[in-house]
C-alpha cells in the first residue's frame, strides 16, 4: 500500500473508530438514563461520575489497613466485574450489529479494518468506564501500608493493561465459537457465548473474597491459589511496581498478568480474529431460516391456564422472543445469575451462607426475577412492530401482560423454582418448610410490574433507555416486600408459629393479588 | 364515513396537524398525499386511535375516535409505512397474534390467513416454515397487509403499502383494494408514488405543513391548477421552485 493510500486507511480506522465509540458511549448512557438524559454528553458525564463516587466509596472505605496488593486485588476486581460485564452487554451489538448491513455492507471497507476499528472503539469503551471508576481510587491509594508516590499512576497503568485483557478475552471468544459453529449457529453459540462471558466475569468476583480470605495480614505474601484469578495478576503488577516491599509472588502474578495480556491479544486479533465472521454479520440475510420448537404447543398445553386468547398469544409472543432473540438472551440471561447465588453458595459452603435459611433466600428471591425478565422483554431494536398492539382493539394492556408475565413465569420463574427447591432439599432438608411462605408469595411479586403504565412487550427502543423512576419504585416495593417476608418467616419459624403465619400471608396475599389484578385489568389502554 | 373537524396535533410545541376539515363518504378511495413530514402519518394514527388529537374531531362511522378508540379500532385496519413485524416470529405466528387481539376464532383465522396466503401466493409452508426475519421484503409486505385485513374491516388506512412489492404483487393489491373500495369498504391511502395514487384513487386529499391545501378529484385539480399530471400539481402545492435551476447547480458542485 502506497503512502497516500495508507493515509486514506487511517483516517477511515479513525472515522470509523470514533463512530463506534460515539454508538457505543450513547448507547451506555441511554441505558442508564431515561428522558432527557439520555444518550447526551450530560448523560455521560453523569455517569462517569456515577462510576468514579462508586470508585471513591469503596477506595475510602477499602484503603485504610490494607496492603497495597490487597487493595489493588479489590479494586481491580470490582473493574473486572463491571467493566466486564459492560463491555461483554456491549461487545455482541458492537461487534456484530446486523443493521450495519444497509449502512456499511456495500462500502468498500475491508472486514479487518471493521474489526480493528470495533476493538479499538470497544477498547476505549471499556478504559473510560474502568479509568472513571478508578480515578479516586488511584490517588486513596497512597494510602495503604508501603505505598510508594507513584502509585496512583501505576494503578492506571494497571487497569489499562487490565482493560486491554478484557477486550481481547471477548474478541478471542468470538473468534472461537466463529471458527468452531458454521454461520447458521453463529447467532445462538454468540448469544450463548456472551451469557457465558458474564458469568464468568461475575464468577471471578464471587470467587475473588473467598480466596482473599484465606491472606492472612497486611504485608503477608498472597497465596499462590490466587493465580487463577486474572484481576490478582494486575494487583501483583501494581504492588511489584508500586509498592515500598512486595513478595516475589506479586513480581510473578504481574508478569502472569502480563504474559496473558500480551499472548491473549496476539491470539485474539493475529491467529483467531472473528474477521470473516464479522464479513458474514454485515452482509445480509445470513439468519438462520429455521424456527425453534413452536412455542404454539406449549401453549395449547397450558390451554387451563391461558384461556384468554389475547394473553395466550402474548404468552406465544414473549416464548418465542425468549428462545430466539439474541438481543433478549443477551439483556437478560446474564442477569439471572444473581438468582442462582444463594442456592450455589450453599452448594459450596452450607456452614457460611445461612444455613437452615436457605431454602427461605434462594425462593424469595425469586420473586424479584419477572420484573427483571419483564422488564428485559419491554425493549428491542424490533420495537416498532409493537404497533400492531396500538392498532388493535385491546381495552387495557393487561391481558398482554398477564400472557408475557405468565411466559417468563413458565420459562424461568418455574425452572429457578425446581433449581432452588432441590438444591435446598440437597442441602438442607431440614429448613425446606421455609420456602413455603417464598413459594405462596411468587405469583403475587409477578404481578407488581405491571403497575406502573401500560405493558407492552418489545415495544421500547433500548436506546430510549429504561423507566428509572418507576423502576426504583418496583425494586423499592419489591425489596420492602422481600425483606418484610424474610423477617416475618424467620421470625415465625424461630418461634414456632410458622402454620399460623402460612394462613395470615396466605389470606394477605390473596387480598394483595385480586387488588392488583383488578388494577392492572382496570387500566384502560390510552393513545399516546 | 370518516369525518374531520378541525383535527389538530402538537408534538410538544411543534404542529403536525393543523385544523383539518374532511369528510370521506362510504367506499371511496381516497389518496392522501403530501411531502415528508405533512402530517399524513399523524392525521392516520389519530384516526386509528393511536394517538390523542391536542384538538378537534376525527369520527369514523360516527364514532368519536377520542371518546371510544377501541371501538373504532374494531373496524379500522392500518398498514403502517414502517412495516414492522415480530421478525423472529413466523409469518403464521404473527397472523396468529393478530388474529387474536381482533379476537377471532382459532379455526376461522386459519381459513382466513390461508385464503390470503393463496391470495398473494403464499404457501402455508412459507409462512409455517421460517421466521419473518428472513422474508424478502416483498413476502414480508404481504404479511403486513394481511394482517390489516384479516379482520374484515371497514375502514383501511394504507401508508405506503406497495413498499417492497413486485410488480406481480403490486397489481394483485391494486385490484384488491379497488374490490374492496367497490364493495363499500373506506380506503385511505398514503404515498409518494403519485402515479399509482393517480390511477387509483377516484378523490386525492393533499396536505402540506399539516393543512390541508387541495381536496377533489383529478379532473377538479387539474382545472384548478392548470396542470395535467398528479405529479406537477403536487409540485405546483406543495414544493418550493426552480427545482431545475437547483439540481443543475448541485450537478456542477460535484463536477468540482
Amino acid at each position: 500500500m502506497n503512502e497516500p493510500a495508507r493515509e486514506l486507511e487511517r483516517r477511515r480506522l479513525w472515522k470509523l473508530f470514533t463512530a463506534y465509540l460515539r454508538l457505543s458511549l450513547r448507547g451506555k448512557a441511554s441505558r442508564a438514563f431515561a428522558g432527557r438524559f439520555a444518550g447526551t454528553s450530560f448523560g455521560l458525564s453523569v455517569l462517569l461520575g456515577m462510576y468514579a463516587a462508586i470508585g471513591l466509596a469503596v477506595g475510602v472505605a477499602a484503603s485504610a489497613h490494607v496492603d497495597v496488593f490487597a487493595y489493588a486485588l479489590l479494586m481491580h476486581g470490582m473493574t473486572f466485574v463491571m467493566v466486564g460485564l459492560g463491555l461483554t452487554a456491549e461487545s455482541g451489538d458492537a461487534l456484530f450489529n446486523r443493521a450495519e448491513s444497509d449502512v456499511l455492507g456495500h462500502r468498500p471497507v475491508p472486514p479487518r479494518t471493521l474489526l480493528v476499528a470495533k476493538a479499538l472503539a470497544l477498547l476505549a469503551f471499556t478504559l473510560l468506564l474502568a479509568l472513571a471508576l478508578n480515578l479516586p481510587a488511584a490517588v486513596l491509594g497512597l494510602r495503604t501500608a508501603g505505598a510508594r508516590p507513584w502509585l496512583p499512576a501505576v494503578h492506571l497503568l494497571a487497569v489499562v493493561v487490565l482493560g486491554t485483557f478484557c477486550v481481547s478475552a471477548v474478541v478471542l471468544a468470538y473468534g472461537l465459537v466463529a471458527r468452531v459453529v458454521g454461520r447458521e449457529r453463529f447467532e445462538t453459540v454468540a448469544a450463548w457465548s456472551q451469557v457465558t462471558l458474564a458469568v464468568s466475569f461475575l464468577a471471578a468476583s464471587h470467587g475473588l473474597p473467598r480466596l482473599a480470605a484465606h491472606m492472612q495480614g497486611v504485608g503477608q505474601a498472597p497465596p499462590v491459589l490466587l493465580v487463577l484469578v486474572p484481576p490478582a495478576w494486575f494487583a501483583g503488577l501494581e504492588s511489584s511496581l508500586g509498592a515500598a516491599h512486595a513478595a516475589p509472588v506479586n513480581l510473578a502474578f504481574g508478569a502472569v498478568g502480563l504474559v496473558a495480556t500480551a499472548a491473549l491479544g496476539w491470539v485474539a486479533f493475529g491467529r483467531l480474529a472473528p474477521v470473516e465472521m464479522l464479513a458474514r454479520a454485515v452482509a445480509p440475510h445470513t439468519r438462520s431460516g429455521v424456527p425453534a420448537p413452536a412455542a404454539g404447543a406449549i401453549a395449547g398445553r397450558l390451554g387451563w391456564w391461558l384461556r384468554d386468547p389475547v394473553e395466550r398469544a402474548a404468552f406465544r409472543l414473549a416464548a418465542v422472543y425468549l428462545r430466539r432473540d439474541r438481543e433478549i438472551k443477551t439483556r437478560l440471561y446474564p442477569s439471572l445469575v444473581m438468582f442462582a447465588f444463594f442456592p450455589l453458595l450453599a452448594l459450596i459452603s452450607p456452614s457460611k451462607s445461612g444455613g437452615n435459611s436457605i431454602p427461605l433466600l434462594s425462593v424469595s428471591m425469586l420473586g424479584m426475577l419477572p420484573a427483571v425478565a419483564l422488564e428485559a422483554m419491554r425493549q428491542s431494536s424490533n420495537h416498532t412492530a409493537a404497533e400492531v398492539f396500538a392498532s388493535a382493539p385491546l381495552a387495557s394492556t393487561g391481558r398482554v401482560f398477564h400472557g408475557v408475565r405468565k411466559a417468563a413465569m413458565w420459562y424461568l420463574l418455574l425452572p429457578g423454582l425446581l433449581l432452588a427447591v432441590a438444591l435446598s432439599a440437597l442441602i438442607v432438608p431440614a429448613g425446606l418448610s421455609l420456602a413455603i411462605p417464598g413459594l405462596i408469595a411468587l405469583p403475587t411479586f409477578s404481578l407488581l410490574p405491571g403497575l406502573f403504565g401500560d405493558y407492552l412487550p418489545l415495544s421500547i427502543p433500548p436506546t430510549r433507555g429504561q423507566q428509572a423512576g418507576a423502576n426504583l419504585l418496583l425494586m423499592t416495593i419489591s425489596t420492602t416486600a422481600l425483606v418484610v417476608l424474610l423477617s416475618t418467616s424467620w421470625i415465625a419459624s424461630r418461634t414456632g408459629r410458622l402454620p399460623e403465619l402460612l394462613v395470615v400471608e396466605t389470606a394477605i396475599v390473596a387480598a394483595v393479588h385480586w387488588g392488583l389484578r383488578a388494577w392492572i385489568a382496570a387500566r384502560p389502554l390510552r393513545p399516546k | 364515513m370518516i369525518r374531520l373537524r378541525e383535527l389538530t396535533r402538537y408534538y410538544g410545541t411543534k404542529p403536525a396537524v393543523l385544523g383539518l376539515n374532511l369528510e370521506i363518504p362510504t367506499g371511496q378511495l381516497v389518496g392522501l398525499l403530501g411531502p415528508n413530514g405533512a402530517g399524513k402519518s399523524t392525521t392516520v394514527k389519530m384516526l386509528t386511535g393511536m394517538l390523542e388529537p391536542t384538538r378537534g374531531l376525527a369520527e369514523v362511522f360516527g364514532i368519536d375516535v377520542a371518546r371510544d378508540p377501541l371501538a373504532v379500532k374494531r373496524i379500522v385496519g392500518y398498514v403502517p409505512e414502517s412495516g414492522a413485524v415480530f421478525e423472529m416470529l413466523t409469518g403464521w405466528e404473527y397472523l396468529d397474534l393478530v388474529a387474536a387481539l381482533y379476537q377471532l376464532p382459532p379455526d376461522e383465522a386459519a381459513t382466513r390467513i390461508l385464503r390470503f396466503a393463496e391470495f398473494f401466493d403464499l404457501t402455508e409452508a412459507t409462512l409455517r416454515g421460517a421466521q419473518l426475519a428472513t422474508y424478502s421484503k416483498g413476502t414480508r409486505q404481504k404479511v403486513v397487509i394481511t394482517a390489516a385485513l384479516l379482520h374484515n374491516p371497514r375502514v383501511v388506512f394504507f401508508d405506503e403499502p406497495l413498499n417492497g412489492l413486485d410488480a406481480n404483487a403490486a397489481l394483485r393489491f391494486k385490484t384488491l383494494i379497488a374490490t374492496l373500495a367497490r364493495e363499500g369498504k373506506t380506503i385511505v391511502y398514503c404515498s409518494h408514488l403519485l402515479d399509482i395514487v393517480e390511477r387509483v384513487c377516484e378523490r386525492i386529499v393533499i396536505v402540506h405543513e399539516g393543512r390541508l391545501v387541495a381536496d377533489g378529484s383529478l379532473a377538479a385539480l387539474q382545472a384548478r391548477t392548470g396542470e395535467q399530471s398528479l405529479e406537477r400539481i403536487f409540485n405546483r402545492l406543495t414544493a418550493t421552485e426552480h427545482l431545475l435551476d437547483r439540481a443543475e447547480e448541485l450537478a456542477r458542485a460535484l463536477a468540482g
